[in-house]
């Protein structure tokens, strides 16, 4: 049974392999929805207050290498809601990461094209978080701290066609945080940056957007 | 700078290639298939009187083909008359030598049965199936292990070539200009020569054979007319049938990017020819042969072998030197004595029509010499701190610098680029910590034999004592090194994966971050587009990287490793190329 299996998704495989050209090219995904990161203890005390969930734009340059895989670079930027704040204070908050990722397509094997449901897993070899926490008047000062790491996002996407080369495009990730370093200062001091490890954080999204399949001549 | 100027020369001097020897095999032995029965038992008679009785490398049929039966290993395989033709001109450079090489070179049988593998795999596949490019390159690289003097044969391949127009209409007028004395050699010419070689010694041939009974009587001195007769007709043929090839009617000039570039692309995606009788046909070329390719040149060879079978006969032959040409010298000019003749157009008539220079095709290149070159590239790193994350980074990276191709020297999908850039650094931490992110940086790549590097340190210095030995080297580098362990895979059009450890190093430096030192490891590139001066190619790179910083950034350690990925587009500016004389022939 398993070598039947495995047999019927050579054949599926060397057919979406063999394909025609129209279906490699670049493919750039603009998503924006809500995302943020999973309360803990660590992510409630690197700066003052709590940050909540908010806004968050990713984007996608993937190059579709074959039809069933593509492979490209992931960027993202999240706004944070910090909540939580002494009297008088408020601050700015947002993380951002970017790094590469792999995505597979299943149904492309199948060359069903009106949808496409796909799963990727990523290495965003830089992930941020910073705040700037601006204190009361009295103390009229700045706080600014940021933590920063690397994270490995898995998403999970779903891309149905409207025409030739346009898609509406939802996206879910979910991306454990490792965190390699902390930093803060005040004022106009310069940033002091310890070593930080522990068990990671965790960062969600859920986004839609759209998707484009560009090609160029070759 | 003598050494390498050596190596780079001797590089930079191989020229385009003809037909694939299975492929030259296929189309003879497809012409012998078109003889009459009378004609094909004549040259069967010719051919075991002249050349099989002279021991085991000749098969005893005349029209055997490569096959299962007549080359069953590397030590006892036996040539037809159809690996004649595919070994005359790429493999001899005469008829004599052509002789001697089938009965005595140790590297025949070898070469045999690589090419009738590489025709059991190519006839199966279609005619755009990147599987043939990929073994096309593997062939091509054997060629060159196999036979020792293959590249230096290769110096005057132009002759291989069909002489473009210079405003010619009618196909007498051409021929005049193509067998004109002192004119540069061309397939027309080295054809016409040989043929009425072989005419006139199976002429000479004829009295002294004699029909007893079933089989034919030869006198020695007639049984050596008929070798004669027959080794010049092989030679004769290997050219007219490179005539059919669309890489070889698209004329040979420019400088050698150029040369190559324009052969392997007419090859590979063919050309709307007409011949000079008025048929349009699409003519593909070397690694792409098609049926009709094959039918069309099966026909010139059976009108040609129609023609030595009539002077096996007896027939009349036109006057003229029997001095060989050595078609692979490139100071060897048209003989004198070369006419048109009713008999010679009978058989170009149904060549296609060579461009002319002025309004002919338009010319391609391939990625073969100097160049300027800019990169952008994204990478990102992770160092690794016991079983956590040390430090981590995204940068961009700014490249500018200089190197050298030699991709198309070889074969095609080779990792033949050198070159040296140097790196504006930007790193994403500029943006989390305010910590300085602007850094220098410099990124090196260079094939190697056995040992990174070794190409600066060992062939280098061999190409000063022995040139042909260092170009060797340089190809086993360029082709992956050493087992080729690091040769690409091409997994499409213009898709290739490969190993690559030790071929590509980047050292960047960042203040308060220190040096960071990134080794790929495995490569995936693709996208090429290349329009003649410049190249655009994607890079995607994963491999190991080494940082020297400071303990404090690094949670107490000063050195620590971990994983790179990267992606980025590397454009490379093709600068002119010396060609001498090759830019206007």
């Amino acid at each position: 049974m398993g070598g039947r299996a495995a047999a019927i998704c050579f054949v599926l495989a060397s057919t979406a392999l063999a394909e025609d050209q129209s279906h490699i090219g670049f493919e750039p995904t603009v998503l924006v929805g809500a995302g943020g990161f999973a309360p803990s203890a660590f992510m409630s005390s690197w700066a003052q207050g709590e940050r909540k969930p908010s806004v968050a734009i990713h984007a996608l340059l993937v190059y579709r290498v074959f039809r069933p895989f593509d492979i490209g670079l992931h960027v993202a930027h999240q706004w944070l809601n910090v909540t939580g704040l002494p009297d008088g204070a408020s601050a700015y908050s947002s993380a951002a990461g970017g790094g590469m990722i792999v995505r597979f397509h299943p149904l492309s094997l199948a060359h069903i094209e009106w949808i496409d449901p796909s799963i990727g897993l990523g290495a965003d070899m830089f992930a941020y978080s910073r705040q700037a926490t601006q204190l009361p008047p009295d103390l009229d000062t700045e706080v600014r701290s940021a933590i920063s790491g690397a994270a490995l996002p898995l998403v999970a996407g779903l891309d149905v066609m409207v025409t030739e080369g346009f898609a509406l495009s939802a996206s879910a990730m979910w991306s454990p945080w490792f965190l390699a370093e902390s930093c803060a200062s005040q004022g106009t001091a310069l940033p002091a940056c310890q070593a930080t490890s522990g068990a990671p954080e965790h960062y969600f999204f859920v986004g839609l957007g759209l998707r484009l399949h560009l090609r160029f001549v070759s | 700078m003598r050494s390498a100027a050596a190596l780079l020369a001797l590089a930079l001097s191989l020229p385009a290639h003809a037909w694939l020897l299975p492929e030259h095999d296929r189309l003879a032995a497809a012409g012998i298939r078109l003889l009459g029965t009378e004609d094909r038992q004549l040259l069967q008679e010719a051919w075991a009187r002249g050349l099989a009785a002279a021991g085991p490398r000749f098969c005893s049929d005349a029209g055997q083909e490569l096959s299962q039966r007549s080359v069953p290993d590397d030590s006892r395989g036996c040539a037809g008359f159809s690996a004649l033709t595919a070994l005359a001109g790429d493999h001899s450079c005469t008829p004599d030598e052509l002789a001697a090489t089938v009965e005595s070179a140790p590297w025949v049988g070898p070469l045999l049965l690589n090419s009738r593998e590489l025709g059991d795999l190519f006839f199966r596949l279609p005619a755009d199936d990147q599987e043939r490019v990929s073994a096309w390159r593997e062939h091509n690289l054997a060629l060159q292990q196999i036979d020792p003097l293959y590249v230096a044969r290769a110096q005057n391949n132009a002759a291989h070539f069909l002489r473009v127009r210079e405003g010619e209409s009618t196909l007498d007028s051409y021929l005049q200009g193509s067998l004109a004395a002192g004119g540069k050699l061309n397939a027309v010419a080295i054809y016409a020569h040989f043929h009425r070689v072989a005419l006139r010694a199976a002429a000479r041939a004829a009295p002294g054979c004699a029909r007893e009974g079933e089989a034919w009587r030869c006198g020695e001195a007639a049984a050596k007319d008929l070798r004669r007769a027959l080794l010049a007709e092989a030679f004769a043929e290997h050219f007219l049938e490179d005539s059919f090839s669309a890489g070889h009617i698209v004329g040979s000039w420019g400088d050698v990017g150029q040369r190559l570039g324009t052969h392997d692309y007419y090859s590979e995606h063919g050309l709307d020819a007409r011949t000079w009788s008025g048929e349009i046909y699409s003519a593909r070329g070397d690694a792409f042969l098609s049926a009709e390719d094959e039918r069309r040149g099966a026909a010139a060879v059976a009108e040609s072998l129609g023609q030595l079978a009539a002077a096996l006969r007896g027939g009349a032959a036109e006057g003229g030197s029997d001095q060989d040409l050595l078609v692979c010298q490139a100071a060897t000019t048209v003989p004198a004595g070369l006419e048109p003749s009713p008999q010679l157009a009978e058989v170009v008539r149904d060549e296609p029509i060579p461009v002319s220079r002025a309004h002919g095709a338009p010319r391609f290149r391939s990625e073969v010499g100097l160049f300027f070159g800019l990169s952008l590239d994204g990478s990102g790193f992770a160092l690794l701190r016991g079983s956590g994350l040390g430090y981590s980074d995204v940068r961009l990276r700014l490249g500018l610098g200089a190197g050298l191709a030699l991709e198309g020297a070889f074969s095609r999908f080779m990792d033949g680029q050198l070159f040296v850039d140097l790196l504006l650094v930007a790193s994403m931490h500029e943006y989390a910590v305010a910590r300085r992110g602007i850094g220098f940086g410099v990124r090196v790549r260079m094939p190697f034999v056995v040992l990174p590097g070794d190409l600066l340190y060992l062939v280098a210095p061999s190409a000063i004592v022995n040139p042909d030995f260092a170009y060797q080297l340089a190809q086993i580098a360029v082709a992956g090194g050493l087992g080729r362990l690091q040769r690409q895979f091409i997994l499409r059009k213009t898709l290739s994966a490969q190993w690559m450890l030790g071929r590509e190093v980047t050292a960047s430096w960042l203040p308060e971050v220190g040096w960071t030192v990134d080794v790929p490891v495995f490569q995936l590139s693709g996208d090429r587009l290349f329009n003649g001066a410049f190249a655009t190619e994607t890079v995607v790179q994963v491999g190991g990287t080494l940082h020297v910083g400071p303990a404090s950034l690094l949670g107490g350690s000063s050195v620590l490793g971990g994983v790179v990925i990267g992606v980025s587009e590397r454009i490379r500016r093709y600068t002119p190329q010396d060609c001498g004389k090759d830019c206007e022939d």
